[in-house]
C-alpha cells in the first residue's frame, strides 16, 4: 500500500512536470508579444523591447519554465538554501498574484461544479436506473429523448434561456452574478442562503449537460450487471428483489460511475467556461478563457497548474477510494 | 463497511431537500436590489479597469473611471458635445504660461485644493506624478508619451532618481520640454499626470488598488476582477458634479445578462455601452435616440481596412482606390448592429478633421465593384488578415465576399486577440488588406496621422502604420500641419486628410464607431464625454 | 458546450465504453463458443436481431438520409432557390440590422434603400428559413451545407480515435509487460491534461496553419477539429481494446495459431481484430453523437470550422446573440444536432442489443 502510494505519487509528478511542460511550449510558440499589449499601443520597438525585459519574456524558453518551477518549489537557494512560500508568479496584464486569482476563482468554480454534480446525480440515478429496468419501454426513449434534447440546445442558449425566464420574467431567482459564501462584497448579498440562492440556475444549466450522460451511462452499466451470473445466482437463491437489486446490481454497476465522477468532476474544476460565462461567474474557467485571449501566460499556467492538481489528486483519491469498496482490486 | 457508500446516497437526498427547501423559503423572501438612495451600481459586461493606480491605468473604463477621480492640471468639462472638447483648467487656476519657445509651461495651482483623506494638493503631488510614472520599477504605459520631457530618459534608463524637467516652485508647476509639442496639454489630460499623495502612493510595481483621490469621487475599494467602489470626495470643492454618493461597478458580468438587468433597475448602466448590439434597433423605437433611455454618440475613432503598401497586391494607387470602391461599407457596419457607428471614407473622426469630415470621396452607399474592376483588372491574390470574434468573422466574410464580386482572390487568415497586432506589426508581414481600428488616446489629430501614417516611424517591429505607407510629401505635411497650433491646426489637418485619402488612399476607412448607451429606468442625467468616449458617470443619478 | 462540458462527455463515452467492454467481454465469451462452432452463425443472428429493432433501423435510415440531404441535397437544393450558402444579400436583413425571419422574399437590391430602374425591378430572392445574421445569408442553405462539414468531423474523429485506439491497444494487449507499461502511461498523462484549455492554446498556436488543411475535400477548419478530438479520445477505445486482447490472447485459437507459426502481425490481424469489431462499432455510433456536439461548443470558442465555410456548430454559435430578437435561428442547427445525436443514438443502442444475444429479451 505504501509502496503503490510512493510510486503513484512520484509518477503524478512526472505527470506534472510534462503537462506543465508541454503547456509552457505550447504558449512560448504563440506568435503574439506579451510585453506588447503591456506596453500600450503607442510604445514603439524599443519601448517593448523594454517591457519585454521586465517581464522576462525575452529569455529563451528553457530559462522561463526554470523560473517557473523554481517559483513552485518551496526552497529558495539565492542567497543560501532557505523555505519560501510556493508562488505562481504574477500576470503580465494586470500585474495580479497569480496565487490569488486562481485563489479568488477557483471557490466559485467549485460552488458550481459540486452543487451541479449533486442535481445531476440526483436526476440521473432514478432515471438512468428505471430505464435500465425497462428497456425501450415508453420511459426509457422519453427519457433517452429528453437527455438528447438537453444536450443538443447550447448551453449559453439554456442558460440565458432560464435567466430570461425564471430570472427575468418570473423573479424567482437572480438574472445572474455571484454571492460569496462568506460575507458579500461592498453592497452585494452574501452569505449561504444568497450563495445557493444565486446558484440556482448555473446548476441547472451545468446539470442539464451532464444529467443526460449519466442516465445513459447508469442504464448501460445497470443493464450490463444485471445480465451478471452472481446476479443470476442472488436471485436463484430466491433473494428478494429489492436486495438483488441495491446489494448486487446497484452495487457493481456504480462502481464505474465513482470514477467518472471523479474525473469528470475534477475536469470541471478546470473550468466550466460556457456556465460561467453566461452567469457573470468569475471562476477557473472564465479567467482562463480571458488570461488566454490576453496571452497572459503566468495566469493561464497558473489555472493549468490548479486544473492538471486537481485531475491527478482526483485520480489518485479514485483509485484508493475504489479499492477500498471493491476487494478484488489489490494495488500493487 | 461495504454498505457504507449506499447509506450515503439517501442521506445526500435528504441533504439536498432541505437544500432545496431552504432556497424555495429565500426565493420567497427574497429583497430586491439594494438601491440606497444615492447609489449607482453598474454591471462592466466582460471587462474590468486593468488598474486603478492612475501610473499604470490605461484603457477607456479606467479612464472613464479616473476621470471621476482624478484632479489634473487641465481637464475637459463634463459637458456633451463641442464644449466637452474644449480644454480647461482644472486643479491650474488658469491655462499655462507657454515661454521658451513653446518649451517651457508654467501652471499655477489653485490653494486650497484637497485629496479625499484631508490632505492639501500641492505642486509637489504633481511632480510625484511625473516621477511614479517615469520610475522604472513602475513600468508604466504613459512612457512613449513623455519622452520630450527632459530628463525622462535618464530616470527610464536608470542614469538619474527624479526627471529634472518638471519642478515645483511655491504655487507654481513647471514643465521643461526637449521641444515643443502642440499637444502636451491635450496630453496631460491623460490620468497618468494627475494629482497624487506621495506619502500615499508608494512606488508599487503591482499598482495601488485604491489611494485618496483629488476629484470628486475617490475608490473606496476594489476586488479585482470582481467590483469597484467610488465614494464622494467630503473634500472636494470644485464644480465638477458629483450627484451620487457612492457608485459600484460589478465587474465582468455576462452582456445579455447586463441587457435585462439595466431593463429591469438593477444596474443603472453599463459603463462600457449598450453591449448587445442586436437590441438596439429596439431600444430606438422603444425610446428613440438621445431622449430617455437610449443614446448615441459618435467616438473619436476610426475602422478601418490597412492596405499594405508595401505588398504587391495594394502597391498602386489605383488598386487601393479600387478597394475603396469595392468594399460594402454599409454592410460592414451593419455587423455592428444598429447605429453602431457613421460610415466615413476619410481618416480623421468628425471631431478632429475641422470641417472636412463627410466628402464622399469614395462610395459610401454601397460596394461598386465594377468600379473596382474599371480601376484594378487584374487584382489577383489578396491576403486578409482580422480577428476571429463573431463579429471579426462576419465583416471577413463581408469584405472577402466584397473583393471577390470586384475581381480578387481572397485568402482570410484569422487571429485571436491581438496577435495580429504584432504579427501585422512586424515590417514584411505578409498581409495586403487588414482590418484594424483606432481610438483616440487624446483628441488631436497628431494621435492619428503621427501614429499612424508618419513613414518615419516604420520600425522592423510593433508598427502601427499598418499601411507601410512611407510617403516624403505626406511626411512633410505631417510636420507642416503639427506645427499649427491653435485655431487653424485642426482644418490643416481636416485638409490633409483629404489629400491623403485622394492621392494615397492608404486606407479604406469604414466607418467612424457610436457608443450606444442604454440607462435604467429610474437614471438620469446622461451626459456623453466626447473627450473620454464614454458617459460621464459623475453627471448620472437616482430619480 | 464548453470542452470541460465536452470532456466530460468523452468521459462519458469511455465508461459507456466500459459498460460495453464489459458487456463484451462477457458476450465474446458467448461469440467465441459460437463461433467455434459455426463462424456464420453469430452475424447472421447478429443481423437477425438487428433486423427485429424497428427503431435502430429508423435510426439508421435517418442518418443515411441526413448524409443524402447534406452532400446530394445542399447542393440541388442552391440550384433550385438560385443562389449558394455563402451568398450576401443586403435585402436579408432588416434596417435594424436583424435577420429575416422564416419563409422570406425579398429584392436582391445593391445596398439599402437602393431604388431599381423602371421597368426593371430587382430580382426576388427567397430564404426558407430567413438569413443566418447580420451578413445575410440563406439559414437554410447554411443548415444544409453545415451538415457536411458536422458530419466530416463526427465521423472523421471517430475514425481517426477509433484507429489510433486500436492500434495502441492492440499493441498493448498484445505484448503486454513493458510496452504495456508504455502504453498505459501515455493514456494516463493525455488523460491528466486540462482538455479545455489545451484546445484552446493548441488553435491559438497552430489554428491558422491548421486550418488551412483541407486534404482537398475537407471543409476549412475541419481537420483541426478532428485533430483536437481525436488527441484527447483516442485512449477510450484503445482501453477496451487492451482489456480485450488481454483476454483473447490466452484463448485457445490465438495459442493455436501461435503453435502453428503465425507471425505476430497475422495473429493480430486475423484472429484478434475480428473480435473486436463488435465493441469498436457500437462505440463508434456512440462517438459520432458526442462529436458533433463537440463541434458546436469548439465553433463557441472560435477554435471551430472557419467562415464562410458553414457548420451545425458555428450556426448554434451564432444564435445566443439573437436569443431574444430572432429565438428560431437556435432551433434549425438545435434540431439537426437533435435529429443526428438520437439517430446515432439509437442506432448504437439496437447494435449494442444485436451484437448482445443475452440483452435482447
Amino acid at each position: 500500500m505504501l509502496r503503490y502510494l510512493v510510486r503513484r505519487i512520484l509518477w503524478a509528478v512526472l505527470l506534472f512536470v510534462v503537462v506543465t511542460l508541454i503547456a509552457f511550449v505550447l504558449f512560448f510558440l504563440i506568435p503574439a508579444n506579451p510585453a506588447q499589449l503591456a506596453c500600450g499601443k503607442a510604445c514603439t520597438q524599443q519601448d517593448v523591447q523594454r517591457v519585454a525585459h521586465a517581464l522576462g519574456t525575452d529569455r529563451p524558453v528553457y530559462t522561463q519554465y526554470g523560473w517557473f518551477l523554481g517559483r513552485l518549489m518551496p526552497v529558495s537557494f539565492k542567497g543560501g538554501p532557505h523555505l519560501k512560500k510556493p508562488n505562481l508568479g504574477r500576470s503580465f496584464v494586470n500585474r495580479r498574484d497569480v496565487d490569488s486569482v486562481v485563489a479568488e476563482a477557483a471557490p466559485v468554480t467549485a460552488s458550481l461544479v459540486f452543487g451541479a454534480m449533486i442535481l445531476w446525480m440526483l436526476i440521473a440515478l432514478p432515471v438512468g436506473i428505471l430505464s435500465a429496468l425497462r428497456p425501450r419501454s415508453l420511459l426509457d426513449r422519453a427519457s433517452m429523448t429528453g437527455v438528447l434534447i438537453g444536450i443538443s440546445l447550447h448551453p449559453v442558449f439554456i442558460g440565458l434561456m432560464l435567466s430570461f425566464l425564471i430570472g427575468y420574467e418570473a423573479h424567482l431567482t437572480p438574472i445572474a452574478g455571484y454571492a460569496n459564501f462568506f460575507g458579500g462584497l461592498y453592497g452585494a448579498p452574501g452569505g449561504p442562503i444568497q450563495w445557493a440562492y444565486h446558484l440556482i440556475l448555473p446548476w441547472i444549466t451545468l446539470a442539464i449537460l451532464n444529467a443526460a450522460i449519466y442516465v445513459r451511462m447508469i442504464r448501460a452499466n445497470v443493464m450490463e450487471t444485471m445480465n451478471e451470473d452472481f446476479v443470476r445466482t442472488a436471485r436463484a437463491k430466491g433473494a428478494p428483489e429489492f436486495r438483488v437489486m441495491r446489494a448486487h446490481i446497484l452495487r457493481n454497476a456504480l462502481l464505474p460511475i465513482v470514477t467518472m465522477l471523479g474525473m469528470d468532476v475534477a475536469a470541471a474544476l478546470g473550468g466550466a467556461i460556457f456556465t460561467e460565462t453566461v452567469f457573470g461567474l468569475n471562476g477557473l474557467g472564465y479567467n482562463a478563457i480571458q488570461a488566454i485571449g490576453n496571452y497572459d501566460s503566468p495566469t493561464v499556467m497558473g489555472i493549468i497548474v490548479f486544473a492538471t492538481t486537481a485531475i491527478i489528486v482526483m485520480n489518485l483519491i479514485v483509485d484508493l477510494l475504489y479499492a477500498w469498496i471493491d476487494p478484488r482490486i489489490r494495488l500493487v | 463497511m461495504r454498505k457504507r457508500l449506499w447509506y450515503t446516497a439517501p442521506l445526500s437526498l435528504i441533504a439536498v431537500s432541505v437544500l432545496a427547501a431552504l432556497l424555495a423559503v429565500t426565493a420567497s423572501a427574497q429583497s430586491s436590489a439594494s438601491n440606497a438612495s444615492g447609489t449607482l451600481n453598474f454591471g462592466s459586461a466582460g471587462a474590468d479597469v486593468d488598474f486603478t493606480d492612475p501610473a499604470l491605468a490605461y484603457g477607456v473604463l479606467s479612464w472613464q473611471i479616473e476621470y471621476e477621480t482624478c484632479l489634473q492640471l487641465v481637464n475637459y468639462p463634463d459637458k456633451t458635445g463641442a464644449a466637452g472638447s474644449q480644454l480647461q483648467p482644472d486643479a491650474a487656476a488658469a491655462m499655462p504660461v507657454i515661454s521658451n519657445g513653446g518649451k517651457t509651461y508654467t501652471f499655477t495651482i489653485k490653494k486650497g485644493l484637497k485629496f479625499s483623506d484631508g490632505a492639501t494638493v500641492s505642486p509637489a503631488d504633481f511632480v510625484w506624478a511625473f516621477n511614479r510614472d517615469a520610475n522604472p520599477a513602475m513600468q508604466s504605459p504613459v512612457i512613449p508619451f513623455i519622452t520630450d520631457v527632459v530628463g525622462v530618459n535618464d530616470v527610464v534608463n536608470k542614469k538619474a532618481k527624479a526627471v529634472t524637467g518638471v519642478k515645483a516652485d511655491g504655487q507654481k508647476f513647471i514643465i521643461n520640454l526637449t521641444k515643443p509639442d502642440g499637444a502636451l496639454l491635450a496630453k496631460l489630460t491623460m490620468p497618468f499626470f494627475c494629482a497624487v499623495e506621495r506619502a500615499k502612493t508608494p512606488i508599487d510595481p503591482k499598482g495601488l488598488n485604491t489611494l485618496p483621490g483629488a476629484g470628486p469621487y475617490y475608490i473606496a475599494s476594489r476586488t479585482p476582477g470582481k467590483q469597484l467602489v467610488l465614494k464622494k470626495n467630503p473634500f472636494y470643492k470644485g464644480d465638477r458634479p458629483a450627484r451620487s454618493s457612492t457608485m459600484v461597478f460589478t465587474m465582468n458580468t455576462n452582456d445579455q445578462q447586463t441587457y435585462l438587468q439595466v431593463t429591469n433597475g438593477t444596474y443603472a448602466a453599463d459603463p462600457n455601452g449598450l453591449d448587445v448590439p442586436t437590441a438596439a434597433a429596439g431600444l430606438a423605437k422603444k425610446y428613440g435616440i438621445n431622449k430617455s433611455r437610449f443614446w448615441v454618440n459618435s467616438l473619436v475613432e476610426t475602422d478601418y481596412l490597412a492596405l499594405n503598401t508595401a505588398n504587391k497586391a495594394f502597391g498602386s494607387l489605383a488598386a487601393r482606390k479600387a478597394a475603396n470602391y469595392a468594399v460594402d461599407r454599409p454592410a460592414v457596419l451593419r455587423a455592428r448592429g444598429f447605429e453602431g457607428g457613421v460610415r466615413t471614407s476619410t481618416i480623421l473622426p468628425k471631431a478632429l478633421a475641422g470641417g472636412y469630415w463627410g466628402q464622399k470621396i469614395y462610395a459610401t452607399k454601397g460596394a461598386d465593384p465594377a468600379k473596382a474592376k474599371q480601376l484594378n483588372p487584374n487584382c489577383g491574390h489578396v491576403n486578409l488578415w482580422g480577428g476571429n470574434t463573431t463579429l471579426a468573422q462576419t465583416q471577413e466574410g463581408i469584405v472577402r465576399y466584397n473583393l471577390t464580386q470586384a475581381g480578387c482572390d481572397v485568402t482570410v487568415k484569422q487571429f485571436g486577440g491581438y496577435a495580429i497586432y504584432t504579427a501585422a506589426g512586424t515590417k514584411g508581414a505578409d498581409f495586403d488588406i487588414m482590418f484594424s481600428g483606432w481610438n483616440q488616446d487624446y483628441p488631436d489629430p497628431i494621435d492619428f496621422f503621427g501614429i499612424l501614417l508618419d513613414g518615419r516611424n516604420i520600425h522592423a517591429q510593433n508598427n502601427n502604420n499598418l499601411a507601410y505607407i512611407n510617403n516624403a510629401e505626406l511626411n512633410k505635411k505631417i510636420d507642416q500641419a503639427n506645427a499649427i497650433t491653435g485655431e487653424g491646426r485642426l482644418k490643416a489637418f481636416g485638409k490633409l486628410d483629404i489629400w491623403t485619402t485622394t492621392h494615397l488612399a492608404p486606407w479604406v476607412s469604414i466607418d467612424n464607431r457610436n457608443l450606444r448607451d442604454y440607462i435604467g429606468p429610474n437614471v438620469a442625467g446622461y451626459v456623453f464625454q466626447p473627450a473620454k468616449a464614454a458617459m460621464d458617470l459623475g453627471t448620472l443619478y437616482l430619480k | 458546450m464548453s470542452l470541460q462540458e465536452q470532456h466530460d462527455r468523452d468521459v462519458a463515452v469511455s465508461v459507456g465504453a466500459e459498460a460495453v467492454e464489459a458487456a463484451l467481454g462477457a458476450d465474446l465469451a458467448h461469440a467465441d463458443d459460437g463461433f467455434v462452432v459455426a463462424p456464420l452463425g453469430y452475424w447472421h443472428q447478429v443481423w437477425r436481431r438487428f433486423k427485429r429493432d424497428k427503431v435502430a433501423i429508423g435510426g439508421g435510415i435517418t442518418i443515411v438520409f441526413l448524409f443524402l440531404l447534406s452532400f446530394v441535397g445542399a447542393p440541388i437544393f442552391a440550384k433550385l432557390l438560385g443562389h449558394g450558402p455563402d451568398e450576401l444579400f443586403d435585402g436579408a436583413v432588416t434596417s435594424g440590422a436583424l435577420p429575416l425571419g422564416p419563409w422570406s422574399h425579398f429584392a436582391n437590391q445593391p445596398y439599402v434603400g437602393a431604388v431599381a430602374p423602371p421597368g426593371h425591378p430587382f430580382q426576388q430572392v427567397f430564404f426558407p428559413l430567413g438569413s443566418d445574421g447580420a451578413q445575410g445569408r440563406d439559414e437554410f442553405l447554411r443548415l444544409l451545407y453545415g451538415g457536411q462539414a458536422s458530419l466530416e468531423v463526427a465521423i472523421g474523429a471517430m475514425l481517426v480515435s477509433i484507429v489510433i485506439g486500436i492500434i495502441m491497444g492492440s499493441i498493448a494487449g498484445y505484448y503486454g509487460g513493458f510496452v504495456d507499461l508504455i502504453v498505459s502511461r501515455i493514456t494516463e498523462l493525455v488523460q491528466a491534461f486540462p482538455v479545455v484549455l489545451f484546445i484552446i492554446a493548441l488553435a491559438a498556436v497552430a489554428g491558422p496553419q491548421l486550418s488551412s488543411i483541407t486534404l482537398g475535400f475537407l471543409g476549412k477548419g475541419v481537420f483541426t477539429i478532428i485533430v483536437a478530438l481525436s488527441v484527447f479520445s483516442w485512449f477510450y477505445p484503445a482501453r477496451i481494446v487492451r482489456a480485450q486482447v488481454l483476454s483473447l490472447r490466452e484463448k485457445e485459437f490465438v495459442e493455436a495459431a501461435r503453435m502453428v507459426g503465425a507471425s505476430d502481425a497475422r495473429i493480430i490481424r486475423s484472429h484478434l481484430v475480428p473480435h473486436l469489431v463488435a465493441p469498436m462499432i457500437v462505440l463508434a455510433t456512440i462517438v459520432v453523437g458526442q462529436n458533433v456536439l463537440a463541434e458546436a461548443g469548439l465553433s463557441f470558442l472560435g477554435v471551430g470550422v472557419v467562415d464562410p465555410t458553414p457548420s451545425w456548430g458555428t450556426l448554434l454559435a451564432q444564435a445566443p446573440a439573437y436569443y431574444l430578437e430572432v429565438p428560431w435561428l437556435m432551433l434549425w442547427p438545435g434540431l439537426a444536432v437533435l435529429i443526428t445525436t438520437l439517430a446515432f443514438n439509437l442506432l448504437g443502442d439496437g447494435l449494442r442489443d444485436a451484437f448482445d444475444p443475452r440483452s435482447a429479451r
